[in-house]
Order: structure tokens, then C-alpha cells, then sequence
């Protein structure tokens, strides 16, 4: 459960006050999924860092799992992600010195987990990659890095995943590879999905989609679980 | 768990490549500081140990009264040294045709305790296979003469000579002996006996001058306790002698080895923590990203810390090891190779030197690693998702702190040496600091003069300009090594050349004293015959001070001064001796000494003047055999004591005309025409002969070990000094192949690349190069005048050494880093560098 009220971010500029996140609130239960939307700048991934626990709100709350964010510094706030979140990237975020097998096992090792290896093989084999497990990234497509990066988010089983325009940097025919994987594995451990894209095919396949406009709650909005 | 996923990550890191640098640097840092401990310690445990040579021992107490018995029995029973005694008088010996004045050294069981007493059964012995070492002393009843001896005494081996009431057998002849020493040994030939057959020979009454000497030697730890404890019992008639105190020139020679030595440390020091701080800012650059994702999936920062903190741990240790391995053996491999070159073997190093390997490892690590990464736990792990956003790195400052502080550790941990220390450090500080702005400014002007140039060097140029800070900063790095590498070799050139000079082969090693002056032309003969050339005879007269401006001086003066006790010797010449050096006052012209009206002129050494309190203009009465001799003080002037010539008061021509000085004469006899000795001494029997020809040989044979050592430690320097240069330049590697591979699939020529790439090393050198000349020119002068205590002068050949050395090196090492931007396709290049 991701439960987020009167969110806002401010930041200071040379300019004066710049804000980002206007008076943003939201809630999603367990297992569901929401699209955030909206155009460059719109404060999507600030939103979606705020949500995640990546970064602090200059006013409002955020509850995830039960637990409140904003209440916390942030050696909790990394103790209740190593508990409940994963990540996707545009970027995809793989380390170059490491083969596709250790980028798995990364997240699996520094929580202690002993079957790191076999977990990641078996992630790894599910992404289609059994054969390029000890591939080095820039021996990859940017698909197959990609999925290498999906195998590492659904590996550690998180409660909530966060991709942040998971197909951005993919051609058109590879982004739908990568959506359909992300809903297969998302379906099948009942995570709670929260991405941003830009992508209106991947933002349709979601229950929820949440539109951003300069910082604000766009109206009306689309297919809004609960919007308030 | 943490520490095998610290493991883990340490190894992947290793297997990427991206802490072979750091790793690299760290262990260089360690071979570099363990090769010049360890060597320079075994260098001078050997120089000490041949030093102890000179003396015989480590320590000597000197006494004109025997030494106390039970001091002998509370030593031996206090401390752990090993002991042994000589008595040395001067007494007539007697053979059967003829007699001799002889200094007469008996020795104890066990003399000497260091060095070795070289004998032969041929006088004058010149041929190693002629000369074995003596295994022991003389027994009772036996005496080793001195080679001069024998035909002195018109004897041979085999024959008995009689010293005092005592018949001996003269079994051997004494070639070289340890603690030769100064004073009444030099002036006689030398016959040794054993101390037992002392008392039978009833030459030592009440009253006789003689020298008791009781040798110590042991670990220097127990030599230092002990000789406390001597401090408290020792008389007046007593002093304790170490090297310092009784050979004041070898002691400057060691002295300026082991301070280059050490400078040659330092340099390695610094050069291995550069090394190490480039390579640790780029690793943390690299680092960035991992640590950012790490916090992403919900490591805290104070894990990312214990993991990061243990992979450097795990690094340093394996660095440190290998490290000390490869240390060692450079210097095995050195001195293995030069092991005959060495005229005494290199004993073996004390833990001690690998230990100052190890804790300079950890130092740097601590000091130069650690600032660089210390931001990356405190990475935001939002900048996972916002790439823009700035990396609070530890301030510069702080940094800067950190390494400040590292240098000053790691200096006094190699100098131990607070001065030392601080004088290396500020003026090393202020070089960089001046260095950096001009670096900085030559970088705006280079961006001036590029904007009118060709495309090549437009491109060279702005490469430059793209980053001013980390330019300026290699500029530095550059600079520092290559002026390092200019100063040490030209500290060390002007070193050993001013040793030399002060040492030349044919220095004189024998001075004849007491010359009457009718005896000029015969000796002058004499030494002609045998083929000496040209002898220059100087005066002296033996004189005493006794007032100063018509006032005896006080008794507490007298007490005070030496020079007002006893007799001196002056002289008078009318140029300035060639090492003295006017500071105060003119020496005199010719119209100075003809002047019949004014006081007779002396010229005074400056310390003596010091102390005496002397002013220029000042009248000093000598008294010369009941005669008083009134002068005015014309000038001060410095003297070169590490010369055997030198005077405190030297007259100006005509003062002493009236009075008959005896001569002296320094002339250098080589081993085989030591015989002239003799011939000079048989026919002039009051001429008395200072022989300074075996000490002068050790002292040789010292400085060309300390030369080679210095020599050897100078490549391990610039051997990391490259090794520096080639991480710098890897450091800043991968924009710059980022950048060429853009070019190149923009089209652009290879050619074109190459050449840019050639004049932006070369121009980055050229900097470099101009900086470093200036850099080590103002610390030559500096080390020049307050280290090394020699005239500073500039060194021109080093302004087109320095530039040649920054343009061509670094070009061509640029060009020959950067190869793979040309040699490989550009798209290969590009998404390597991405990945």
C-alpha cells in the first residue's frame, strides 16, 4: 500500500522558488499498478523519487507498507527500500565492470541473501538471458540490458517496483518485449507497479494512470483509482 | 557476510580494471618507500659499521689516566657490549743497529672490536695477494711493526726490537690498522704489542703522556645506554669519542649522504601519494553511479562506508605485500648487482625499514585514498534517477588537509627529523602554490592564442581549456615530478662533484712540518728525485695571543677560549688561500703591505673572531718566542675545515720577516713512494710527518658507496616518478576517449586526432616542463644553501632539460596512451566508454 498526501516539493533557485510538486496526493493498494504520466518537467520523477523514499517532500506525507517516510532519515528510509522496493531505469543502471549474473546478485548480497546465485540464475533464465548470464553490458543490446535490470528489480522479490521510463531508451518493437515482461513477473508476484513513461501503450496497460501537469494533479484525470 | 561480499566486490572491481590503479599506485608507494628504506638502512648500517672502522669500536672512552677496573667489571656486567683496551704512548724502541722514536700502541684481547688490522710480511706492501687480515693481536712477546719502521730501525721481521726493558719479536708488519686516529700516531711510526708484556717493559712512570683508550661496541640501543651511564662517571681526564667528535670530516661526508638519501625518500613519498590520490579520485568517479544504486536498493550509508573502507583495507594489504615483495627485491637486485662494486658488504636491513614499506602504505591509503571516497556513502541515492545532480564531494579544502597532513607524517616518519620536515614541506608547499596560479594563467593565455590557430591546435587547445582545474591540476602533477626528478639529479651531480672536489685523487696525504728553513732546498730535492714536481713550502711560526687592544685578556676568557691558552699557528701568504672566503673586511693589496706606517694587517677566521669578540680595526698583540708582534685586524674571513690546511690567524707578508719561522710542506705520496718518508726523516731528523694517507683512502672509499647508493636510490625515484606520470595520464583517459572517438565518427581524420592529441600532451608538457624548471631551480638554490651548506648556483642546463623532458615525454606518452582512439573503431570506442 503506497498511501501519499498534499505532497509538495519546492526548491530554491538562482531565480527564486521553483515548484515542482504542487499539492499532489494519492493512494494504491497492494498489487495494484499506476502510470504517471505527464510532459518533460511536469515532476513525474520527482514524484516517483518521493513515493520511492529516493528523496524527501518539502511538505506532505508518505506511507509505504504501513510505514511513514517522511518521518524517517534516511538510513530508515534505505532499510524500509531494502525491505519493499526495486528499481527499473531508463538508464538501466547496470554496472560495465560486472557480468549480467553479478548485477543480478548485487541487490540479493548486499541484503545477506545466501541463494543470491541460484535466485539470480533463475531470474536471469526467466528474462531469456540463460544463455548470456556472464555477458558484460556493453556486450549487450540495450534489450538485453534492459531485461538484465528487470531480472535484477523482480530478483529480490520487492513489495513495490518503481520503473522509471523503463522503455525510454528502447526501439518500439524491444519496449513491448520489456513492458510484457514487467506485467508477467509484476503479475506473477502480485507487486505493486508504479512507473513513469511517456509511453501511452505502457501507461494504458495499468489500472491507474495519474497525470502530471507543472507539478499538478492534471484534471480530470483518467481511470483514477483514488484521486482525491 | 560483509566482509566476503567486501571480498566480492573488491575482486569484480579488480577483475573490471577499475582499482589496477589504485592497487598499482599503492604498491608502487610501498616498493618505492621499502626499496630506499631498506637499501639506504643497509647502506648505512654498512657506512656505519665502516665509519666504526676509523675508531675501532663504536664508542671510545679517551683518558690520560688508566681506566678504572671495576667501570670495566659494572660494564660488563650491566650492559651487553663488548670491550677491549689500548694504551698508546710515544717511546724510543731499540734494535740491535740503531734506535727510533716509535708510538707504541698495546692492544688488549679482542681489539679491534670493529674494522680489521690489515698486516704483511712484506713492507710496503701494496698487492692484496701480499696483505691478509690479522686474526687477533700480537701474542706475548711479539710485535707488528709499521712498514716505515723497520728500515728505521735497520731491522726485520725475525728480528727482536726492545721497548724499554722488554725484548719483543717483531713477527709482522702493520699495513693498516682501525682508529689510526690523529695526534702523536700520525707523526711516528706505529709498533703494536699485546698489553700483557706492558708492564715488563717499565716505560710507562709517573708522569709519562699516555693515551688509555677503552674501545665499546655493541647494538646502538646498549651503546646509548651505556654511555649515559659513562657520562656519570667520567672525570675531566676522561671524554667519550664517537665519529662526530673524532673524525669531523667523515662525519659531514655521511652526514650529507644520509640527507640526501633521505631528501631521495621523501621525493619517493610524495611522488607514490600523487600517484595514489589520482587513482583514488578516479576510482570515486567511477563509483559514483554504484554507490548511487547500492542506496537505491536500500544500503545505508553507513554500509556502503564498512564495504568501501574494507575493499580498501583488503587492497592495502594485498598492495602492501606484494608491495614489499617487489621492494625487496629492487633492492636485492641492486645490490646484488653492485654487490662487488662495494668496497664493504651491506649487512642485513632492520624490520624497521620494511615496517616504514608498511605504515607509509597505510598512511597514504588513509591520508590521500581516503578523502577522495569519503563522499561516496553520503551520495544521495536520488541521484539514481536525477543524473545532474551535483556529488558533494569532501570539500577541497579538507582534502587538501588530508594530503597536507599525509606529507608532513610521512616526511617525519622518513626524516624523523622535525626541520627537516618542515623545511622540505613549506618549500615544497610554496613551489606548488606559485605553480598553480602560473599553470593556471599559462592555460588562459594558451586559450588566447589558440583561438587564432589552425584547427589541430584549436582542438589541442580547447581540450585543454575544457577542464581549467583538472588541466592545471596535471599541469602540477607533471610539473612536480619532472622538477623532482630535475633537482635530484642535479642534487646529486653537484654532491658527488663537490666530494670530489673536496677529494681529489691527488689530494696531499702527507704533510711535513717543523722544516727549518735551510732544510727547504734539500726535502725540496729529496722529493723532486722522486718524481713529486714542484714543493711548495708554506711558513708558519707558533705564537701566542696575548692581548687584545693593549688589555690581557680576563682569566674567565682564557678559560673560555682555546686560542688564548695555548700556542697557534700562524702564517703569513699574500693571496687569499683559494677555499677561504673574505666576509667582512678586504684582504690585503700591495700597497697595504708596503704601507711602512700603518700596524702590520691579520686576517682572522670569523668564528674565532666570534668568540674572541673581535671588530674589525682591533689591535691584537702575539707574542712569537718572547717577542710581541702588534697587528690590526684587516678582515674575517671562512676557512675549510675539511681541508688539512687552514688557519685562524693569517698575516699579511713582512710582519714576521724579522723572526725565523720553521716550514710545512702537504704533499701527496702515492703507496709506493712511501719510502721517501724515510728518506726524508733519516736525513732531516727534526722534521716531524703527518700521515693522512690511510684516512684519506677510507673516507674515499666511503663517499664513492655513499655516490653509488645515491646514484641507485635516484633510479628507484624516477622509476616511480614515470609510473606516476603514465596513472595520471590513465586517469583522464576515458573523456579523452570519449572525445577522439566522437571526432572520429564525426569524420574527422586520424591524423587530425593524432596531432591534436601530440600537441596537447606536448603543450600540457611544455607547461609542465616551464613550471618544473622553475620549480627546481628555486629548490636547488634552497637545498643548495640550507641543506647541503654549499654556494648556490643557478643551473642553466636544466631550462632545456626541463621543457625538452615535459614536450617530448609527455607528448609521446600521450600519443602512445591515447593509440587506441585511433586504432579502434570509433563506434567500439564510444559504447565502451558509455557501457
Amino acid at each position: 500500500m503506497i498511501e501519499a498526501t498534499n505532497l509538495s516539493k519546492v526548491v530554491q533557485t538562482s531565480e527564486g522558488k521553483l515548484v515542482i510538486l504542487d499539492d499532489v496526493s494519492l493512494r494504491l493498494a497492494d498489487g495494484e499498478s499506476l502510470a504517471i504520466i505527464g510532459a518533460s518537467g511536469s515532476g513525474k520523477s520527482t514524484l516517483l523519487g518521493i513515493l520511492a523514499g529516493l528523496d524527501v517532500p518539502s511538505s506532505g506525507r508518505v506511507k509505504l507498507n504501513g510505514r511513514e517516510l517522511t518521518e524517517m532519515n534516511e538510513e530508515g528510509r534505505a532499510a524500509v527500500r531494502a525491505d519493499n522496493v526495486g528499481f527499473v531505469f531508463q538508464s538501466f543502471q547496470l554496472l560495465p565492470g560486472l557480468s549480467a549474473l553479478e548485477n543480478v546478485m548485487m541487490p540479493l548480497e548486499l541484503h545477506g541473501r545466501r541463494d543470491a546465485r541460484e535466485k539470480s540464475e533463475y531470474f536471469l533464465s526467466r528474462v531469456g538471458l540463460a544463455e548470456r548470464m556472464h555477458h558484460y553490458p556493453k556486450q549487450l543490446s540495450g534489450g538485453e540490458q534492459q531485461r538484465v535490470a528487470i531480472a535484477r528489480a523482480f530478483a529480490s522479490e520487492p513489495k513495490v517496483l518503481f520503473a522509471d521510463e523503463p522503455t525510454g531508451n528502447l526501439d518500439s518493437t524491444t519496449g513491448l518485449k520489456v513492458i510484457d515482461l514487467v506485467f508477467e513477473l509484476n503479475k506473477e508476484q502480485g507487486t505493486t507497479l508504479v512507473l513513469v513513461t511517456h509511453e501511452d501503450r505502457l501507461a494504458k496497460r495499468c489500472q491507474y494512470q495519474l497525470e502530471l501537469e507543472a507539478g499538478r494533479v492534471a484534471t480530470p484525470a483518467t481511470k483514477v483509482a483514488v484521486l482525491t | 557476510m560483509v566482509r566476503m561480499l567486501a571480498f566480492r566486490l573488491l575482486w569484480r572491481n579488480w577483475r573490471s580494471g577499475e582499482v589496477k590503479i589504485l592497487a598499482g599506485a599503492l604498491m608502487l608507494a610501498v616498493a618505492v618507500v621499502t626499496a630506499i628504506s631498506v637499501f639506504t638502512n643497509r647502506l648505512e648500517a654498512a657506512l656505519i659499521e665502516e665509519s666504526a672502522a676509523f675508531l675501532g669500536a663504536n664508542r671510545i672512552v679517551d683518558s690520560s689516566q688508566p681506566i678504572p677496573e671495576d667501570w670495566q667489571q659494572s660494564a660488563a656486567a650491566q650492559f651487553d657490549v663488548r670491550q677491549a683496551s689500548t694504551v698508546e704512548f710515544l717511546s724510543m724502541v731499540f734494535s740491535d743497529e740503531t734506535t727510533n722514536m716509535a708510538s707504541v700502541k698495546a692492544v688488549s684481547d679482542g681489539y679491534p672490536l670493529l674494522g680489521r688490522i690489515e698486516v704483511s710480511q712484506r713492507p710496503f706492501a701494496v698487492d692484496p695477494e701480499d696483505i691478509a687480515v690479522a686474526d687477533g693481536v700480537p701474542a706475548p712477546g711479539e710485535v707488528w711493526l709499521d712498514s716505515r719502521l723497520l728500515p728505521l730501525l735497520e731491522a726485520q721481521l725475525g728480528d727482536t726490537v726492545q721497548v724499554g726493558d722488554k725484548e719483543l719479536l717483531a713477527t709482522r708488519v702493520i699495513i693498516n690498522e682501525p682508529d689510526r686516529g690523529g695526534g702523536m700516531s700520525m707523526v711516528s711510526p706505529r709498533l703494536m704489542m699485546n698489553e700483557v708484556d706492558l708492564p715488563a717493559t717499565n716505560v710507562i712512570q709517573p708522569g709519562s703522556r699516555v693515551s688509555y683508550r677503552w674501545l665499546l661496541a655493541g647494538d646502538p640501543g646498549e651503546i646509548d645506554r651505556m654511555v649515559t651511564w659513562l657520562e656519570g662517571q667520567i672525570s675531566d681526564h676522561q671524554r667519550v669519542l664517537n665519529l662526530e667528535s673524532s673524525q669531523e670530516q667523515l662525519a659531514n661526508a655521511l652526514d650529507r649522504g644520509t640527507r640526501f638519501l633521505l631528501l631521495a625518500g621523501i621525493v619517493g613519498v610524495l611522488l607514490a601519494g600523487v600517484a595514489i590520490a589520482i587513482a583514488a579520485q578516479h576510482f570515486a568517479n567511477r563509483h559514483i553511479d554504484q554507490v548511487a544504486l547500492m542506496k537505491s536498493l536500500g544500503a545505508s550509508a553507513r554500509r556502503v562506508r564498512t564495504l568501501y573502507l574494507l575493499q580498501l583495507l583488503i587492497l592495502a594489504a594485498f598492495a602492501s605485500v606484494a608491495g614489499l615483495l617487489i621492494g625487496e627485491i629492487i633492492q636485492r637486485l641492486v645490490s646484488t648487482t653492485l654487490s662487488s662494486l662495494f668496497p664493504v658488504a651491506l649487512g642485513n636491513a632492520s624490520i624497521d625499514a620494511y615496517g616504514v614499506g608498511v605504515l607509509t602504505g597505510f598512511v597514504c591509503l588513509v591520508f590521500f585514498a581516503l578523502p577522495p571516497l569519503w563522499h561516496l556513502p553520503t551520495i544521495p541515492p536520488l541521484k539514481i534517477l536525477r543524473r545532474e545532480m551535483p556529488v558533494r564531494h569532501l570539500e577541497a579544502w579538507a582534502q587538501g588537509g588530508f594530503g597536507v597532513g599525509a606529507v608532513l607524517l610521512l616526511i617525519f616518519i622518513y626524516s624523523a627529523n622535525i626541520w627537516i620536515t618542515l623545511s622540505v614541506f613549506f618549500s615544497l608547499g610554496a613551489i606548488i602554490s606559485v605553480a598553480a596560479i602560473l599553470a593556471w594563467w599559462m592555460l588562459r593565455v594558451g586559450r588566447q592564442l589558440g583561438m587564432h590557430a589552425g584547427s589541430v591546435w584549436r582542438l589541442a587547445l580547447a581540450s585543454l581549456q575544457r577542464s581549467p582545474a583538472q588541466s592545471t591540476m596535471q599541469i602540477l602533477v607533471f610539473a612536480t615530478a619532472i622538477m623532482l626528478l630535475l633537482a635530484l639529479t642535479t642534487i646529486r651531480t653537484s654532491l658527488i662533484d663537490d666530494w670530489k672536489l673536496q677529494l681529489p685523487a691527488d689530494a696531499p696525504n702527507h704533510i711535513f712540518m717543523n722544516i727549518a728553513p735551510h732544510e727547504r732546498e734539500s726535502i725540496g730535492q729529496l722529493l723532486a728525485d722522486n718524481d713529486m714536481g714542484e714543493v711548495n713550502f708554506s711558513p708558519m711560526l707558533r705564537a701566542r695571543l696575548t692581548q687584545i687592544n693593549g688589555e690581557v685578556p680576563s682569566e674567565e676568557a682564557r678559560e673560555r677560549n682555546g686560542s688564548l691558552r695555548r700556542e697557534l699557528n700562524v702564517t703569513w701568504f699574500e693571496a687569499l688561500p683559494e677555499d677561504n672566503e673574505i666576509v667582512a673586511g678586504d684582504w690585503w693589496d700591495e700597497a697595504r703591505i708596503n704601507d711602512e706606517q700603518a700596524l702590520g694587517a691579520v686576517s682572522v677566521e670569523v668564528l674565532v673572531a666570534r668568540r674572541l669578540g673581535l671588530e674589525l680595526g682591533d689591535r691584537l698583540t702575539f707574542s712569537l718566542g718572547g717577542l710581541a708582534v702588534d697587528v690590526v685586524v684587516e678582515n674575517f674571513r671562512t676557512v675549510n675545515r675539511d681541508s688539512f690546511e687552514w688557519y685562524f690567524f693569517i698575516m699579511a707578508p713582512g710582519v714576521l720577516e724579522d723572526y725565523s719561522p720553521v716550514y710545512r710542506s702537504d704533499v701527496f705520496l702515492p703507496p709506493e713512494r712511501k719510502n721517501v718518508v724515510n728518506d726524508v726523516l733519516l736525513k732531516h731528523p727534526t722534521v716531524m710527518v703527518f700521515e693522512f694517507d690511510k684516512i684519506l683512502q677510507q673516507i674515499r672509499s666511503i663517499v664513492d658507496q655513499v655516490s653509488r647508493g645515491v646514484e641507485l636510490v635516484l633510479w628507484l625515484v624516477i622509476a616511480g616518478g614515470g609510473l606516476v606520470l603514465l596513472a595520471a595520464v590513465n586517469a583522464s583517459m576515458e573523456s579523452r576517449l570519449q572525445e577522439a572517438g566522437l571526432l572520429r565518427a564525426l569524420g574527422s581524420r586520424r591524423g587530425l586526432i593524432i596531432g591534436s592529441v601530440w600537441i596537447e600532451f606536448s603543450v600540457l608538457g611544455l607547461m609542465a616542463g616551464l613550471l618544473a624548471v622553475f620549480g627546481s631551480e628555486v629548490l636547488l638554490l634552497s637545498v643548495q644553501r640550507w641543506v647541503l651548506e654549499v654556494p648556490m648556483q643557478p643551473h642553466f642546463h636544466l631550462w632545456v632539460m626541463g621543457i625538452l623532458l615535459g614536450t617530448l615525454v609527455i607528448g609521446a606518452l600521450g600519443v602512445f596512451s591515447c593509440r587506441r582512439v585511433v586504432t579502434v573503431a570509433p563506434g567500439v570506442v564510444l559504447r565502451e566508454v558509455d557501457g
